[in-house]
């Protein structure tokens, strides 16, 4: 079919078998060599030698490294000529005359049988068609030069599932692409009781997306089973887009979905945010200082403070935090609940009191968007459904002619199928039992 | 009565139906076919009342949950599924010297699942708390008993094609003879593998939709997938390779089994063997 001979290559089952192999065994690569780290863990663990060349077939990203995604490529392209190939083929096999028939051809079908039934063909027709049709459902009927043929045919439409599959691969390679090239995948870390729009995407070059809404952590909620074993994570949020407000809840497995956005339930962390208040002199103020690296600032005096750590010491709450004085050097201190620290400073002694030290949890959601999503799923349930009808089920065809003779009436009964002869074979021999039973 | 001591009895069934299938296969009595079979059947019956009792002693126990959801369960479901295609099978074509190539792989799965692994029934932690666990379990778990018994078959052909190359003809007497012949064999391990194939796609398929409900991507090339992936090129080349002139029989035999390694690497290597590179790796 293909002259060009690059287009024959392209089109070969050889081609096909040997990419299935070769994508099989090229998958291993990734699943035994660390993947993401960055190029100098790779040169320091496996030597200058092994480093580049892990370097150069980007062996660190397999999955993604260009070898790998040409393979991918050149699957997808075989997948394509080798269906484009064959198709006519199954068109052909599909729109097959089943008049193209007279009875000697009908003997020679690769199963039949004959039966001869006594008294005249218009008697016999009617019983005939009773019979198969409550068989077989439902029947059509056609004139032969010699008789009349009932025609039966059976999942004719099965030659194109092998297609229906083909198709479902390469959209889900579509849905792959798409997703991969306007969708995005990250995480947010979110405080009870704050809220962001900005989404931290992972990856070999991290950066930051805003969302066109905000979303708030209101609280997180762990639960253990009697054993220990945790039992439910789940965050109440509440989306925030311009004056609308709605209330949300995020569990493990049910995810939200907002204007094409999905959150999930990721992790957590279990942290402490500290109530501290500041004695300079005669002035004094109370700050309320958050983890992860926020800092609180007293602006009049010109102080900073964050908190670094914190912990249970001789049965009280303590905490350690970084002050900085004046834009000076941070130092860090230790301080327990209602036990003041003092601490020289350029401004004079600066008295710390840790007031409260609550504990807070964080929720890690991932947050994603792919707009490739549906069609990956559409793909899904026409890869499903496709394997089903190409693996068990195949065109049946069969005839039952009848040939007036005189005093009787020769009945042939015929059948073919590409994949279930045995399964035919047994058809027409209970036919061919029912029939002999309309003699009685 | 306790579901682990009716699942420890099935798989003591199990090696005797094993052995009685050799047996039938080795002295070709007829009557220890139907002894073999007959075992086989009660080993499933009490595997089959283990598995609900099992199922039954965790709601009692306060979190009622399909016992799929740890390495012990699954091996259970594995050995019970193995021996369900199996029984399919000799129902199907009465060669019940089949059986004695197919159960030992139920009775390893549960050997192993009795002695070697944690049988404690524990609730479900967060992730595994969908509908799509059973789904998947179930999906997957069929097609890799389609798998062993295909390999089950891979290997019979193989050694009966040994016979017959050595010899150079068809033979007709001796221990292989009693092997259904070669024809016969590769048009089971093509209809099994095709069985299998349709689970694992199924299975691959419902684990990628929970995978993108319970962590937002439908697939991010762990070992695991990553490995199911590798079984599913190794199966689809055997089907394909069908096509191919020269291709069938031996080799696809050989793709049977070599699939079938796929499959243990997927189910017991990706734990044990990358789990333990990955840890050493980040330590």
């Amino acid at each position: 079919m293909f002259k060009n001979p690059v287009l024959r290559f392209l089109s070969s089952l050889r081609l096909a078998i040997f990419l299935l192999l070769i994508l099989a065994a090229t998958s291993i690569v990734g699943t035994v060599l660390p993947q993401g780290e960055p190029v100098a863990f790779y040169l320091q663990k496996y030597g200058p030698f092994w480093g580049k060349i892990i370097k150069f077939f980007q062996l660190y990203d397999a999955y993604h490294s260009w070898w790998y995604v040409a393979l991918l490529a050149l699957f997808c392209l075989n997948l394509i000529f080798c269906s484009w190939k064959r198709f006519p083929f199954s068109w052909q096999l599909y729109k097959r005359n089943p008049l193209e028939v007279d009875p000697e051809k009908l003997k020679r079908m690769p199963v039949s049988a004959e039966v001869f039934l006594p008294g005249n063909k218009s008697d016999l027709k009617e019983r005939v068609y009773q019979l198969v049709s409550q068989k077989w459902g439902k029947i059509t009927e056609h004139h032969l030069d010699q008789g009349i043929v009932f025609l039966k045919d059976k999942f004719r439409w099965s030659y194109f599932s092998v297609y229906a599959v083909h198709l479902a691969i390469l959209i889900i390679v579509m849905g792959g692409i798409i997703g991969a090239l306007w969708g995005f995948r990250g995480s947010i870390m979110l405080l009870e009781g704050e809220s962001t729009n900005q989404v931290v995407i992972q990856g070999r070059h991290q950066h930051l997306v805003a969302l066109p809404f905000k979303i708030r952590c209101d609280k997180f909620f762990i639960n253990f089973y009697a054993n220990g074993m945790p039992k439910e994570f789940r965050s109440d949020v509440t989306v925030i887009d311009g004056k609308k407000e709605l209330k949300k809840t995020i569990r493990v497995n049910h995810p939200l979905t907002y204007k094409g956005i999905t959150f999930y339930q990721a992790t957590y962390q279990s942290v402490a945010e500290a109530e501290v208040k500041l004695i300079l002199g005669q002035k004094e103020k109370t700050l309320v200082v958050k983890p992860f690296g926020q800092v609180a600032y007293w602006p009049e005096e010109n102080i900073r403070l964050g908190l670094m750590d914190f912990g249970e010491a001789h049965g009280l709450m303590a905490a350690r935090f970084w002050i900085s004085v004046d834009d000076g050097a941070p130092q860090s201190i230790w301080v327990l609940t209602n036990h003041p620290r003092r601490l020289e400073t350029k401004k004079g002694e600066l008295t710390i009191v840790l007031e409260d030290l609550r504990p807070i949890y964080a929720t890690g959601l991932q947050v994603k968007r792919d707009p490739g999503l549906f069609l990956v799923l559409t793909g899904f349930v026409v890869l499903i459904m496709g394997i089903f009808a190409a693996f068990f089920f195949g065109h049946q065809r069969y005839w039952v002619a009848l040939v007036p003779e005189q005093q009787r009436v020769r009945v042939i009964i015929a059948g073919m199928s590409p994949k279930h002869r045995e399964k035919v074979r047994k058809e027409v021999e209970e036919l061919k039992k029912a029939l002999e039973g309309l003699e009685e | 009565m306790s579901s682990s001591l009716l699942l420890s009895i099935a798989t003591f069934i199990y090696l005797a139906a094993a052995v009685l299938y050799l047996m039938h296969w080795i002295f070709r009595w007829e009557k220890l076919g139907y002894a073999a079979t007959a075992v086989c059947i009660s080993g499933f019956t009490i595997h089959s009342l283990g598995f609900v009792l099992r199922w039954w002693e965790s709601h009692k126990l306060g979190y009622g949950h399909i016992p799929l959801s740890n390495l012990y369960e699954s091996l259970i479901f594995f050995g019970w599924a193995t021996i369900l295609v199996y029984l399919f099978l000799e129902f199907k074509t009465k060669k019940r010297i089949i059986g004695a190539f197919a159960t030992p792989f139920a009775f390893l799965a549960m050997a192993y699942a009795s002695f070697a692994t944690d049988s404690d029934i524990e609730p479900l932690i967060p992730a595994l708390q969908s509908n799509w666990l059973t789904v998947h379990v179930i999906t997957c778990f069929l097609g890799y008993a389609a798998f062993a018994v295909a390999c089950g078959l891979g290997i019979m052909y193989l050694f009966r094609h040994h016979a017959e190359k050595t010899r150079g003809h068809q033979i007709k007497e001796g221990l292989w003879a009693h092997l259904p012949e070669l024809h016969t064999l590769d048009d089971l391990i093509y209809k099994t593998i095709l069985f299998g194939f349709f689970w694992l796609t199924v299975g691959i398929i419902t684990g990628s939709v929970w995978a993108e409900q319970a962590w937002g991507s439908y697939w991010s090339w762990d070992p695991k997938e990553t490995w199911s992936l590798i079984t599913w090129f190794v199966y689809a080349t055997a089907i394909h390779a069908r096509l191919v002139r020269g291709w069938a029989g031996r080799r696809i035999a050989i793709l049977s089994i070599l699939g079938f390694l796929s499959v243990i690497f997927t189910y017991f290597g990706v734990n044990f063997l990358l789990a333990g590179l990955h840890s050493y790796a980040s330590g």
